[in-house]
C-alpha cells in the first residue's frame, strides 16, 4: 500500500505529565476519506491524544504526518492552516456575532483601504451552510442557533479552512436524536466529498452507525484498529475495559451486615438526575460507576444537602429526614469527601490542625474558645494513624503531596464521627502507594461498622473496592451488579449502551 | 540562609514599615519625638483604629466594607440628636443598635445574592449611598451642634489621669476583646477559613452566611463607637463626618498585612496598621503637607502596600 493512501498517520507518540505516562507509544494512520472511531474509557488517553494532534499541549517523541508530510503542529490555528480542524465539545463560538462572521473570524477577507468584503464573506458563508444543509441567514445571530445549528457553524468553519480532516469530540453528547440524524447525514456527504473524518464518542450505536473502522484506546495506548465489519459492541467493550487486576487492591476481611442505615427513595434533582433509590447496609461499601457526567457526583452532593433535591426521600436508621445543607448532613453523621481536593475539600492556606477540626470545630471548643492543645494532639493522633507524610500538625496543608492531602481530608470526615462515609473519586491524583494505603483504610472502616459509598471513574477501583455496584447513565439508575456481575464489561454495557442493553 | 532572612523580612513587613516612619519622622520632623506629639497621634488614631478592627473582620471573611464612613456619619446623627431628647447613655445604646442594623442590611444583601469580594465591594457601595443619602434627608442637609451631656463629651476628649486618654481606653478595650474574639474563638478560626475558601468551609458544615452577617455585624458596630467618639471630640455632627473614613481604615489595615484576598490577617495587624498610617499622616502634618498631597502619598502607600502583599502570595503559593 502506497503511503499516499493515509492522510493522516501519527507514528510512536509519547506524552508524559508529572507522575503518568499519558501516552505510550501511539501510533495511528488513517486514510483518506474514511471516517474513524476513537473509543476509550474515562481517562484513556483520547482527549490527550487530541490536544498533542492540535498543538495544545507539545508531544515528548514521535512523528505526525499529514498527506505524505511530516509536520510539526505548534498550535490550534497552526493545525488548520496544515487542513486539520477539531470540533471541541465546547463550542469555539462567540454568541454575539453573526453565523459569518464566526466563520471567518480572524480572517475575514479585506480589499485594500476598502474594508471587509462583507457580501463575499455572506456568499461563501451560504454556501458552506448548505453544504452543511443549515437553512439560516449567515448574519442571523450564533446566539439564535440551537445546539445542533451551532455544531453545524463550527463544521462549516471547519470546512472554510479548507479542512481534511475533521475531528470531533463526543458530538453527539448534546444533541436529540433529530439533531443527531442530521449530523450522520452531514458526516455521510463530507466522507463522500473526501474528507476524513476521526469521530469520538463513547455511544456504541453511533460508531456502529457512522464508522468504517474503530480505534480502541486504553491506558494511554492503541489496543488496536479493526474494520466495523469484523467487530461487535461486546468485543469493543472488552477490548476497552480488559486489563488484569492484580494486587491492586487490598481485600477486606469482614463483610456487610443487613441494618441498613442510609435508604434513598426516588430521589430527583430536575434537569440532573431522576428515580434515584437505593439502601446502603452497616459497613458496606456501596459502588457508583458511571461515565463522568452520568450523575454521580450529583446524586451524592444532593444526599449531602450541598444541592437542593427536588422530590425524594432519605431514610436514616428508618427515619425519613430532611437535609438542606451540609450542616445538617454533618449533624446526621454523614460526610462527604468531594471530588475536588483542592478547592473543595481543603482549605490548603491552613494547617493541618485547623483542616482535621473544621467539621467538628465544637468537640475542641470549651465555650467557644478553641483549645489549640487539644486540636493539634487530635490532628497529631490522625497524623499517626494514617501515616500522613508531614514535618508537624502546624504544617500548611499547601505543602503536602496529594495522597497526604487526601489523609487530611480524611481524617477531617474521621472526626466528624460520621456513620456514612461518601467518597468522591477518593484516590485521583494520588500515588500508587498512598492508593494502597487509603484502599486499607476504606476495608478498615467498613470492617468497624461505617457505611462507604464509592464514586469512581477507575474501573477496576470501583469493582474490587466495592461489595454491591450502581451504575449511573444519564441521570438514571440503569442497574445494581453484586459478586461476579461487577465486571468491566457489564459496567459498560449499562453505562454506555442505550435503552435495548 | 537566605530564604530565611527573606521569610523574617515578610513576617515582620510591617513592623519594620512602621519603624521606618517612625525613624524618617523623629529625623526630619523636629516636634514628631515629644510627648505631646505622640499623645496627639495615638488620641487621633483612636477613631481611624475602631473602623479598622471592625474593617478587619470583613476583609478576613473575604469581603468589603465601604459603607463604614456613612454608617459613622449616620449613627453620630443619631447619637447626638438623640442625646437631645435621652440621657447620653441610652442615645450611645441606639446609636451602637443602628450601626449593627446597618452592619445587618449589609450582611443580608451580601449573604442572600452569595456575593463575591467584589459584588460585596460594590454592594457596599451602594449601601454607602444609601446610608449618606438618609443622613442628609434626617439632618436635611445640616450639621447638629454638640451634646450637652459631660459624660459624652469626656468619651471624645477626657484623660484619667494625665497620660491615658478616655478615647484610647475605650479604643484598646475594643481591640483587646475583638483580638480576643478573632484569634481564640471558634467563630473567629471559622472566619478565617471562610476568607481562604468558602467553598470548602460550606462544605464543613461552616455557617458561612451566619458569619458573614456577624462580620458585617461588627464592622457596623464599631463604626458606631468610631462615630461616638468623633462627634464627642469634634462637639458636633455633620452629614459629611464620615466621608473617606472607609479607606483610611482599608488602608490600614492593608499596611498592617491584611490580606484583601481574605483568610489572612489579625487584629494585631490592623492595630499595627493603624499607628503606622496615623504616623504617616502626622508627619505629613509637621511636614506641612496640603491634603491633597496626603492623598497621594497615601494613596500610593496604598498600591504598594497591595503589590507587595500579592507579590508576597505567591511567593508562598
Amino acid at each position: 500500500m502506497s503511503t499516499d493512501d493515509y492522510i493522516l498517520k501519527l507514528d510512536h507518540i509519547e506524552k508524559s505529565f508529572p507522575g503518568v505516562k499519558a501516552l505510550k507509544d501511539i501510533t495511528l494512520h488513517v486514510k483518506k476519506g474514511e471516517v474513524r472511531g476513537l473509543v476509550g474509557e474515562n481517562g484513556a488517553g483520547k482527549s490527550t491524544m487530541m490536544k498533542v494532534l492540535t498543538g495544545i499541549i507539545p508531544m515528548d517523541s514521535g512523528r505526525i504526518t499529514i498527506d505524505g508530510q511530516a509536520v510539526s503542529i505548534t498550535s490550534p490555528l497552526h493545525a488548520q492552516t496544515l487542513g486539520l480542524s477539531i470540533i471541541f465539545q465546547e463550542f469555539n463560538l462567540v454568541n454575539s456575532l453573526s453565523i459569518a462572521e464566526n466563520i471567518y473570524v480572524g480572517r475575514l477577507p479585506k480589499k485594500g483601504m476598502r474594508g471587509i468584503q462583507w457580501k463575499k464573506v455572506h456568499e461563501d458563508a451560504k454556501a458552506l451552510l448548505n453544504r452543511v444543509g443549515l437553512d439560516v441567514d449567515p448574519s442571523a445571530r450564533v446566539g439564535s442557533l440551537s445546539v445542533a445549528g451551532k455544531q453545524m457553524v463550527e463544521i462549516a468553519k471547519a470546512l472554510s479552512q479548507n479542512s481534511k480532516i475533521i475531528i470531533m469530540d463526543e458530538p453527539s453528547a448534546t444533541l436529540t436524536d433529530k439533531e443527531l440524524e442530521h449530523l450522520f447525514g452531514i458526516i455521510d456527504d463530507l466522507k463522500k466529498q473526501g474528507v476524513t473524518v476521526i469521530y469520538i464518542s463513547h455511544r456504541l450505536d453511533e460508531i456502529f452507525r457512522l464508522c468504517d473502522s474503530v480505534t480502541v484506546i486504553r491506558d494511554g495506548e492503541v489496543i488496536d484498529t479493526n474494520p466495523i465489519e469484523s467487530l461487535t459492541k461486546e468485543l469493543i467493550i472488552s477490548k476497552m475495559v480488559g486489563r488484569n487486576m492484580d494486587q491492586e487492591y487490598p481485600v477486606r476481611a469482614g463483610s456487610s451486615s443487613d441494618e441498613v442505615i442510609l435508604e434513598v427513595r426516588d430521589l430527583c434533582r430536575k434537569g440532573v438526575f431522576e428515580h434515584i433509590n437505593f439502601s446502603l447496609h452497616k459497613g458496606e461499601r456501596l459502588g457508583i460507576a458511571g461515565l463522568v457526567g452520568a450523575g454521580r457526583t450529583e446524586i451524592v452532593r444532593a444526599i449531602f444537602g450541598a444541592d437542593k433535591l427536588t422530590g425524594g426521600e432519605i431514610l436514616l436508621h428508618g427515619k425519613p429526614v430532611t437535609i438542606r445543607s451540609p450542616k445538617e448532613a454533618i449533624s446526621h453523621k454523614i460526610a462527604l469527601v468531594t471530588e475536588d481536593r483542592k478547592t473543595q475539600g481543603l482549605v490548603l492556606e491552613s494547617s493541618i490542625s485547623e483542616n482535621t477540626t473544621l467539621a467538628a470545630l465544637k468537640k475542641i471548643c470549651r465555650a467557644g474558645f478553641v483549645n489549640r492543645r487539644e486540636e493539634n494532639s487530635v490532628a497529631a493522633q490522625y497524623v499517626e494513624t494514617l501515616k500522613t507524610k508531614t514535618p508537624g500538625t502546624k504544617a500548611l496543608v499547601l505543602n503536602l503531596s496529594g495522597g497526604n492531602q487526601q489523609k487530611v481530608v480524611l481524617a477531617k470526615w474521621l472526626y466528624t464521627d460520621a456513620e456514612v462515609l461518601i467518597l468522591d473519586e477518593p484516590t485521583r491524583g494520588i500515588d500508587v502507594g498512598a492508593k494502597y494505603e487509603i484502599y486499607q483504610l476504606i476495608n478498615q472502616l467498613a470492617d468497624s461498622g461505617k457505611a462507604i459509598i464509592i464514586i469512581s471513574s477507575e474501573m477496576p477501583e470501583v469493582i474490587s473496592m466495592s461489595d454491591r455496584l450502581l451504575v449511573i447513565h444519564d441521570g438514571k439508575c440503569k442497574g445494581e451488579l453484586t459478586g461476579d456481575q461487577k465486571t468491566g464489561e457489564n459496567i459498560m454495557k449499562y453505562a454506555i449502551l442505550e435503552e435495548d442493553a | 540562609m537566605k530564604t530565611n532572612a527573606k521569610k523574617i523580612i515578610y513576617r515582620y513587613s510591617s513592623l519594620i514599615l512602621l519603624f521606618l516612619f517612625i525613624l524618617i519622622a523623629s529625623i526630619f520632623a523636629e516636634n514628631f519625638f515629644t510627648a505631646r506629639n505622640l499623645t496627639n497621634v495615638v488620641r487621633q488614631s483612636c477613631v481611624l483604629g475602631l473602623l479598622t478592627v471592625g474593617m478587619s473582620f470583613v476583609l478576613i471573611c473575604g469581603h468589603m466594607d465601604l459603607s463604614i464612613g456613612s454608617i459613622m456619619t449616620f449613627t453620630g446623627l443619631i447619637a447626638i440628636s438623640f442625646g437631645t431628647r435621652m440621657p447620653a447613655g441610652a442615645a450611645i445604646a441606639c446609636a451602637l443598635l443602628a450601626g449593627i442594623l446597618c452592619g445587618a442590611v449589609n450582611g443580608l444583601i451580601i449573604t442572600l445574592t452569595h456575593a463575591n469580594s467584589g459584588e460585596s465591594l460594590m454592594i457596599t457601595f451602594g449601601t454607602q449611598l444609601l446610608f449618606s443619602a438618609v443622613s442628609l434627608l434626617y439632618t436635611g442637609g445640616f450639621s447638629l451642634s454638640g451634646s450637652e451631656s459631660d459624660f459624652y463629651n469626656a468619651l471624645g476628649t477626657g484623660s484619667i489621669g494625665k497620660w491615658l486618654p478616655v478615647p484610647v481606653l475605650i479604643y484598646i478595650i475594643f481591640a483587646v476583646l475583638l483580638w480576643v474574639l478573632e484569634s481564640k474563638t471558634s467563630f473567629g478560626r471559622q472566619m478565617h477559613m471562610i476568607g481562604f475558601n468558602p467553598v470548602c468551609s460550606h462544605l464543613s458544615g461552616v455557617r458561612t452566611g451566619l458569619v458573614k452577617m456577624v462580620c458585617y455585624c461588627i464592622s457596623g458596630f464599631c463604626a458606631a463607637a468610631g462615630a461616638i467618639i468623633l462627634t464627642s471630640r469634634t462637639l458636633g455632627a455633620t452629614p459629611t463626618a464620615g466621608v473617606g473614613y472607609e479607606m483610611d481604615a482599608i488602608v490600614a489595615a492593608v499596611l498592617g498585612g491584611i490580606s484583601l484576598s481574605g483568610g489572612l490577617g489579625s487584629i494585631a495587624k490592623a492595630f499595627v496598621g493603624v499607628i503606622t498610617l496615623s504616623v504617616l499622616s502626622n508627619a505629613m502634618n509637621l511636614f506641612g503637607f496640603q491634603s491633597f498631597d496626603q492623598s497621594i502619598v497615601k494613596g500610593c502607600v496604598l498600591i504598594a502596600a497591595i503589590a507587595f502583599d500579592v507579590w508576597n502570595r505567591k511567593q508562598t503559593v
